[in-house]
Order: structure tokens, then C-alpha cells, then sequence
């Protein structure tokens, strides 16, 4: 195995669990809007979608792009601005998700979600 | 030859490599000073992404000295990736260690992902929480 091989199953692996990490994000901000009703759930949920929309196609050809043919490949990649654009909208998403998530943590979690102290049962 | 940095590039480079860990360090902090008492593994998700992004700064900034080889490590386009060795003179390392050098950033980038899954799932957990919390009890008389 040579080290271009194990860049790419890398690159790979990357990919998968990006693309796992935000579809459980969005997922759990899906159930976290209904729980609680709060503007910020719903811009983290938004763009957690928007993230998902601009990074799909892009993990997908990256991670195939080893499987179909090189003049395709290059054809896409030398589409210009498509990569940087692409980029460019993905990183402003995630921006918005993050940002939606600290004025989720700010203003909606409230004190109840630490977990009840253990208390003796009463006699 | 590499080609020449455009500026839109360089505005991804400000949007990504310094947006990126100001946003989480604003989550943490707003997490810190607001909410203590989050769930632990909510917690460690945040700091894994943090720590991740404030790593890939300091690994690119360690490895590439020059600033167009710093921006162009963080665009994607790493000039010596399959090269084998080090950037630095006399430095050399096993195939794998340099691999690691190299591709610090994927790794970190890894490492981000992780950590966003491991807030995704707390995020999940306290939903669920929350959602069972408001289920109206079974009326005594069904």
C-alpha cells in the first residue's frame, strides 16, 4: 500500500464522517426545533441543511472521482470558480451553524438539562 | 508550478482558517459563561472541535513558514504532499510519520468531524430529553 493509497482511503474516511456528522447534526436540531421552539434551533437546522446541500456533491465526486474517468475529473475540477464557490458556501454555512448553535447554547438550554442529583428514597 | 493565490481564495482562507475557530471558541465560551452545566458529552464535542481547529492553525503555521505556502496548504493545493519528506531541512521521517506531517490538516479535519458528531449526539440526547419531559401522563382513568 503507497502512500497515495492511503492519502485517498483517508480522504475517504474523512468524508464519510463529515458527511455523518452533519446529517446527525441536522437530525438532532430537526428534534431539538420541536423541543424547543427557539429561532436559533431553526437557523442551526437551516444551516446545517445548507451544509449538507453544498458538501454532498462534492464528498460524493471526491471520494468517486478515483473510480471514473480522469478527462471527467479534470473537466469538473477545471470548471472555473465551480470548487471555490462550492467552498466558499459550505464554509459560510458551517459559520451560521456554529454561530446559530452558541445563540442556541446562550439562550434556550435551560438549567433542567443537568441530569437530577441522586437523591435516598424516602422511607 | 503553483498557481498564483487569487484573492478569492485568500478571502476563503480568512472565512475558513480564522472564522472557523473564532465561531467555536464563541460556542465555548457562550457555553462556558452561560450554560456549566451542559451534558459532558456535549462538552467534550465542542472542545474536540476547538482543539481540532486551533491544531490544523498551528501544524500548517509550524510546517509552512511562508505565507503563500501557508495559504496554499489551507486551500488544498500542498505543493510537497507526496514528496515523502519533510518540508524542513534535515528532518526526515518513517513514510507514515510523514504522511501524518503532511496531512495534519486531514487529520484535524478528522478530528472536527468527530467532534461534531459527538455534539450532534448530545444535541440528540437532550432533545430527547426535553421531548419526554413534556409528554403530557396518562390520564388515570384510560
Amino acid at each position: 500500500m503507497n502512500e497515495f493509497t492511503i492519502l485517498q482511503i483517508l480522504h475517504n474516511v474523512i468524508m464519510v464522517v463529515h458527511l455523518a456528522a452533519w446529517t446527525v447534526f441536522a437530525l438532532a436540531l430537526w428534534k431539538l426545533r420541536f423541543a424547543l421552539k427557539s429561532r436559533w434551533a431553526d437557523a442551526a437546522l437551516i444551516s446545517s441543511l445548507l451544509t449538507l446541500v453544498f458538501m454532498l456533491p462534492f464528498c460524493t465526486f471526491s471520494c468517486l472521482a478515483n473510480f471514473l474517468p480522469m478527462s471527467f475529473v479534470n473537466q469538473v475540477f477545471e470548471i472555473p470558480y465551480l470548487l471555490q464557490t462550492v467552498s466558499m458556501f459550505a464554509t459560510l454555512a458551517i459559520l451560521a451553524a456554529m454561530i446559530s448553535l452558541a445563540g442556541l447554547i446562550a439562550t434556550r438550554f435551560a438549567g433542567t438539562l443537568a441530569k437530577p442529583a441522586k437523591t435516598s428514597p424516602v422511607p | 508550478m503553483d498557481p498564483p493565490i487569487s484573492s478569492i481564495d485568500q478571502i476563503l482562507f480568512l472565512l475558513y482558517q480564522l472564522g472557523m475557530p473564532a465561531a467555536l471558541i464563541a460556542v465555548l465560551a457562550t457555553a462556558c459563561i452561560r450554560r456549566p452545566q451542559l451534558p459532558k458529552l456535549l462538552w467534550a464535542g465542542m472542545i474536540i472541535m476547538v482543539a481540532s481547529q486551533w491544531i490544523a492553525i498551528a501544524s500548517l503555521a509550524c510546517g509552512h513558514a511562508r505565507i503563500d505556502e501557508f495559504l496554499h496548504a489551507c486551500i488544498g493545493s500542498k505543493p510537497d504532499l507526496h514528496q515523502g519528506q519533510f518540508p524542513m531541512p534535515g528532518l526526515r521521517g518513517s513514510e507514515w510519520v510523514s504522511i501524518l506531517y503532511h496531512q495534519s490538516y486531514s487529520v484535524c479535519s478528522m478530528l472536527f468531524g468527530i467532534g461534531l458528531l459527538l455534539t450532534a449526539i448530545a444535541l440528540w440526547r437532550i432533545a430527547r430529553r426535553l421531548i419526554s419531559s413534556r409528554l403530557p401522563p396518562i390520564a388515570a382513568h384510560e
